[in-house]
C-alpha cells in the first residue's frame, strides 16, 4: 500500500512540476527565447552587441512595435486588423503630400494625417460593431482601399519631404536616444497603463472575453469596439509619420506585409486569438524578438529568403508553446 | 448474465494540482440497468466519467470492462470499447443537418450519400420517438431538440454503455418524457445506462441503482428503492437538510417596478406585474413560456414592441442594459458561461465589472486597494471559495461561479435583482446557500424576481407566484394559496383563473 502511495506521490509531483514548468514557459518562454537569441547573435558576430546596433534595432522595431499596441487591443477584443500596413503606407503619403505639395506646416499636417488614420479606424470599428461585418473581411477591404489611395495620390512615385520636424521625428535623437524609440516608449507606457489599470482596459478585456456578459454588465460594448480600431488607425498613422521622417519621403508601397509581422509580434507576446487575454508588455517582447531576429540574421548575412522561413518557424514554435502549456495547465 | 458487472471501478484515484478529484473509488455497474450517479458539484462525477470516456487517465486504480482490466489512453479507445457519452455541453455542428451530425466522423465512404444518411438518421430518430426531422439544420432546432439529437447520435453507435451527464438540464417537460422513454427502451434492449443528474425526482423515477459520491470518495451504492430523497441528500452532503428551505418573514415596502402590458411578439404577450421593496416574486412556467424573454425586455437586452416600464415611479420609454443598471436593476442570467461571466478573467475583474466606477479614481484609473477591499468583502459575505481573488472564474465550481455573479450585482448596488434559474446545475449545498442569500438580501429591501424550473423552489421562496404560459402571465397566486398541481395545470395552459 505504501509503495502504491509512493508512486502516486511521485506521479503527482511530476505532474505538478510539469504544470509549473508550463506556466513558467507560457509566461517567460518568449522572453527566454529573446535572451537566447541575443546570446547566440552576440557570440556569432562582433557587430551585434554594441550600442549602435542596439539603437538600430530599437529604431527599426519601433515602427511595427507602436502599431502592435493597437493590434494587441484589437486582438484582445477577438478582432483583427489587416489594414495597418496599408494605412501606414497611406499615412507616409498623406503627410508628405500635405507638406510638400500643399505647403501645410508640419504640425498641422501631422495632426491631419493622424485624423485620416482615425477616420479609417472609425469606419472599420463602426462596420465591426454596428454592421456586424467580420473584422477580417472589413480590414481586408481597407487593406486594398488604403493602398490604392496611396498609389492614386502619388501616381505610384515617392514624394520627397523637406521638413525639420519630420526629420527630427524620423531620424532625430533626444538625449542620445532615437526619437521613434522615445515615441515607442511613451506609447507602450500609456498602452500598458490603460489596459492594465483603467476601467477602459477592463472593458476591453470583458468585451473580448465574453461579449454578451460585457453587454449585460452595462458596458457600452460597441463603443469599446470602435475605440480599439480608432486607436489602431491612429497608431498606424503615427508610425507612418515616423517612417516618412526616416525616409524623408512618402512612399506609397511602404508597409507592405507589415500587418503580418505586427500580428506575429502580438501573438508571440501571448495575446490570445480567442480574445480576452493578452498584455502590452508581452507584445513589446514579441516585437523585440521579431526585430532582433531579423537584425541578427542580416548581420550574419543569412539570405532574406531563408530569413522568412526562419521567422515563420519562430512564430509556429511560439504559438505551439502557448497552446502546449495552456493544455498542460487545464489537464 | 447472473450478477454480471459490465463495469467495475476499482480504487480509481485521480489528482489534480492541489485537489484530489477521486480518492480510491470502487463500485460496480450491472449490465442492462440504469445506474444513477449523484453528488454535489466537485464530488468527482465528471472526472470519473472523463476517465471512463478516455479523456483522463487515472493515477491509480483499474477499470474493468466485463471483468477485464482496460486502460483508455484516449477517447477513441473508449468509444471503440462500446462506451458512448452524452456530455452536458452540446457538441454539434450548427450549420450541418441532424443526419450529417449523427454520422459525423463515421461516414462510410468519401462521397457522401445525403439521402441515405437522412434515411438512416430518420430511422434512429423515429425509433427513439424524437420529433425532429433528419434533414433540419441544427441551428434551426431548440436547445432541447439539439440535446435529444445528441442522444440519438450517441445511440446510433449502438454503445454497450451509454453515459448521460445532466441530460435534462435544458429540456422541456415534454422532451424529458421523450428522453425517459428512450432510456427505458435502451435498458430493455440490454444497454447499460449511467445517468448523472442533480434532479432527485428523475433519479427515483428512472434508475435501478444509485451511487453517491462525495468529495471524490465513494459513499454508497445501492438499489434506488432503498433510498428516500432525504436519505440520498444526507449521503450527498453528510449533513441534515431537513429544513432545506430556510424560512423568512417578508418586509414588503413600496413599489419599485411596474410593468404594464409589455410585449415582444410572439414570445412575450401583454404581460403586467408589479414588484415591491423586499419582495420576492417567483415566475413559474414551462421552458419556452417566455419568462426569460420577459426579463430580457425589462433589462433592455431585447427591445419591446409595446408596453410600459416604471422603475421607482419613473417611466422609461426605451430600456437598455446601461439604463437598467443605472436604475438599480441587476440580471443574474440563466447561462453562466454564455452571458454571466467572463470565464478567462479573474474573480476580481468579474466581480467589479458592472460597477467599476465605484472603485475607480480620476480618469477611470482602477484603485487596486479599493477594488481588493470591495471584492474580498463580497467573497466573505457570500463565502466564495477560491484560492484568491486573482483566480480565473473558469477554475471555480458552478456554485462558486454563481456566487461571483451574485456578488457582482450586489456590489453594483442593485435594488431589483432578476435571478433566472439561479440554482441550475449547482450542488445541493450551494443551493441552500443561495436560498439563504435570497432571504438575506430581500431582508435588506432588495426586490427579487425569481425564475426557476424547480417548482418547489419557487413555492418555498416567493411571496407571490406568477405563472406564465405561451408568452403571457396567466395567473398570480399568493404564497399561501399556491398548490403545485394548480400551478402545473396553469403552466400547461389547461386552466385559467
Amino acid at each position: 500500500m505504501s509503495t502504491v502511495a509512493g508512486t502516486d506521490d511521485n506521479a503527482l509531483r511530476m505532474r505538478n512540476k510539469r504544470r509549473e514548468l508550463s506556466i513558467f514557459l507560457q509566461r517567460w518562454g518568449v522572453f527566454i527565447g529573446l535572451i537566447m537569441l541575443v546570446i547566440i547573435f552576440s557570440f556569432s558576430s562582433p557587430h551585434f552587441l554594441n550600442a549602435r546596433n542596439l539603437m538600430n534595432i530599437a529604431r527599426q522595431t519601433s515602427i511595427n512595435a507602436i502599431i502592435a499596441v493597437g493590434m494587441t487591443y484589437v486582438i484582445i477584443t477577438a478582432g483583427i486588423d489587416l489594414s495597418v500596413g496599408s494605412v501606414l503606407g497611406l499615412s507616409t503619403v498623406v503627410v508628405a503630400t500635405l507638406i510638400t505639395e500643399l505647403g501645410i506646416p508640419a504640425v498641422p499636417a501631422i495632426i491631419l494625417t493622424l485624423l485620416v488614420g482615425m477616420t479609417i479606424g472609425s469606419t472599420v470599428g463602426f462596420s465591426v460593431a454596428y454592421l456586424k461585418i467580420p473584422p477580417f473581411i472589413i480590414t481586408l477591404a481597407y487593406m486594398t482601399i488604403a493602398r490604392g489611395l496611396a498609389m492614386l495620390i502619388t501616381g505610384g512615385y515617392p514624394v520627397h519631404i523637406d521638413s525639420a520636424v519630420l526629420h527630427f521625428l524620423g531620424r532625430g535623437f533626444v538625449f542620445g536616444i532615437p526619437t521613434p524609440v522615445i515615441v515607442m516608449a511613451i506609447i507602450y507606457l500609456l498602452g500598458w497603463f490603460t489596459l492594465a489599470r483603467t476601467k477602459l482596459g477592463r472593458h476591453i478585456y470583458a468585451v473580448g472575453g465574453n461579449y454578451q456578459t460585457a453587454r449585460l454588465s452595462g458596458i457600452r460594448v460597441k463603443l469599446v469596439l470602435v475605440f480599439v480600431y480608432v486607436l489602431t488607425g491612429a497608431l498606424a498613422a503615427l508610425s507612418g509619420v515616423l517612417l516618412a521622417g526616416r525616409l524623408s519621403s512618402g512612399v506609397p508601397n511602404s508597409g507592405v506585409m507589415f500587418e503580418l509581422h505586427i500580428i506575429a509580434a502580438t501573438i508571440l507576446g501571448g495575446t490570445s486569438f480567442v480574445g480576452g487575454e493578452g498584455t502590452v508588455l508581452g507584445t513589446l517582447i514579441g516585437a523585440l524578438l521579431m526585430g532582433i531576429l531579423s537584425n541578427g540574421l542580416n548581420i550574419l548575412n543569412v539570405s532574406p529568403y531563408v530569413q522568412q522561413i526562419i521567422q515563420g518557424l519562430v512564430i509556429f514554435g511560439a504559438v505551439y508553446l502557448s497552446v502546449f502549456s495552456s493544455r498542460n495547465q487545464t489537464e | 448474465m447472473n450478477s454480471q458487472h459490465v463495469l467495475r471501478f476499482e480504487g480509481i484515484t485521480k489528482t489534480f494540482p492541489g485537489v484530489v478529484a477521486l480518492d480510491q473509488v470502487s463500485f460496480e455497474v450491472d449490465a442492462g440497468t440504469v445506474h444513477a450517479i449523484v453528488g454535489e458539484n466537485g464530488a468527482g462525477k465528471s472526472t470519473l466519467m472523463k476517465i471512463l470516456g478516455g479523456a483522463h487517465v487515472p493515477d491509480a486504480g483499474v477499470l474493468h470492462l466485463n471483468e477485464e482490466p482496460v486502460r483508455f489512453a484516449d477517447p477513441l479507445e473508449s468509444i471503440s470499447s462500446g462506451i458512448s457519452i452524452v456530455y452536458q455541453e452540446l457538441n454539434l455542428v450548427s450549420g450541418l443537418t441532424v443526419a450529417a451530425n449523427m454520422f459525423l466522423g463515421k461516414e462510410g465512404s468519401i462521397i457522401l450519400d445525403d439521402r441515405q444518411a437522412e434515411l438512416e438518421a430518420s430511422k434512429v430518430l423515429d425509433e427513439l420517438g424524437i420529433p425532429v426531422g433528419a434533414e433540419s439544420k441544427i441551428r434551426d432546432l431548440s436547445i432541447g431538440q439539439q440535446q435529444l439529437v445528441e442522444v440519438a447520435k450517441a445511440v446510433s453507435t449502438q454503445p454497450r454503455i451509454l453515459v448521460m451527464d445532466e441530460p435534462t438540464s435544458s429540456l422541456s417537460d415534454k422532451e424529458i418524457r421523450i428522453l425517459f422513454d428512450i432510456v427505458r427502451k435502451l435498458r430493455d434492449r440490454g444497454t447499460t445506462i449511467i445517468y448523472i443528474s442533480h434532479k432527485l425526482e428523475e433519479i427515483f423515477e428512472l434508475s435501478d441503482r444509485v451511487t453517491v459520491l462525495r468529495d471524490g470518495r465513494h459513499v454508497i451504492s445501492d438499489e434506488t428503492s432503498r433510498f428516500s430523497s432525504g436519505s440520498l441528500i444526507k449521503h450527498m452532503v453528510a449533513r441534515d437538510l431537513s429544513e432545506f428551505f430556510p424560512t423568512r418573514t417578508p418586509h414588503i415596502g413600496q413599489e419599485v417596478l411596474r410593468v404594464e402590458r409589455i410585449s415582444r411578439y410572439p414570445v412575450v404577450r401583454e404581460s403586467s406585474f408589479t414588484l415591491h421593496e423586499g419582495e420576492v416574486i417567483g415566475f413559474a412556467g414551462l421552458m419556452g413560456a417566455g419568462r426569460t424573454e420577459l426579463m430580457r425586455l425589462i433589462f433592455g437586452v431585447d427591445q419591446k414592441d409595446s408596453g410600459e416600464i416604471w422603475i421607482n415611479e419613473t417611466h422609461f420609454r426605451t430600456m437598455t442594459p446601461q439604463i437598467a443598471l443605472r436604475n438599480g436593476v441587476g440580471f443574474v442570467t440563466e447561462d453562466r458561461r454564455k452571458n454571466g461571466l467572463v470565464m478567462c478573467r479573474s474573480l476580481r475583474e468579474n466581480t467589479t465589472l458592472p460597477n467599476l466606477d465605484d472603485v475607480c479614481g480620476l480618469f477611470g484609473v482602477v484603485n487596486s486597494r479599493r477594488e481588493n477591499d470591495a471584492v474580498s468583502r463580497q467573497m466573505d459575505r457570500l463565502s466564495i471559495k477560491a484560492a484568491s481573488s486573482a483566480q480565473l472564474v473558469r477554475y471555480l465550481s458552478g456554485g462558486n461561479q454563481q456566487k461571483v455573479i451574485l456578488g457582482k450585482w450586489l456590489l453594483a448596488n442593485t435594488r431589483i435583482l432578476i435571478m433566472d434559474e439561479p440554482t441550475r446545475g449547482i450542488d445541493v449545498g450551494s443551493k441552500r446557500e443561495i436560498y439563504t442569500l435570497i432571504n438575506e438580501i430581500s431582508g435588506q429591501g432588495i426586490a427579487i424576481i425569481l425564475i426557476s424550473s424547480e417548482l418547489e423552489e419557487v413555492m418555498a421562496l416567493s411571496d407571490r407566484i406568477l405563472v406564465m404560459h405561451d408568452g403571457g402571465i396567466v395567473a398570480e397566486i399568493p404564497r399561501d394559496e399556491a398548490k403545485p398541481e394548480v400551478i402545473m395545470e396553469l403552466a400547461f395552459g389547461r386552466q385559467t383563473v
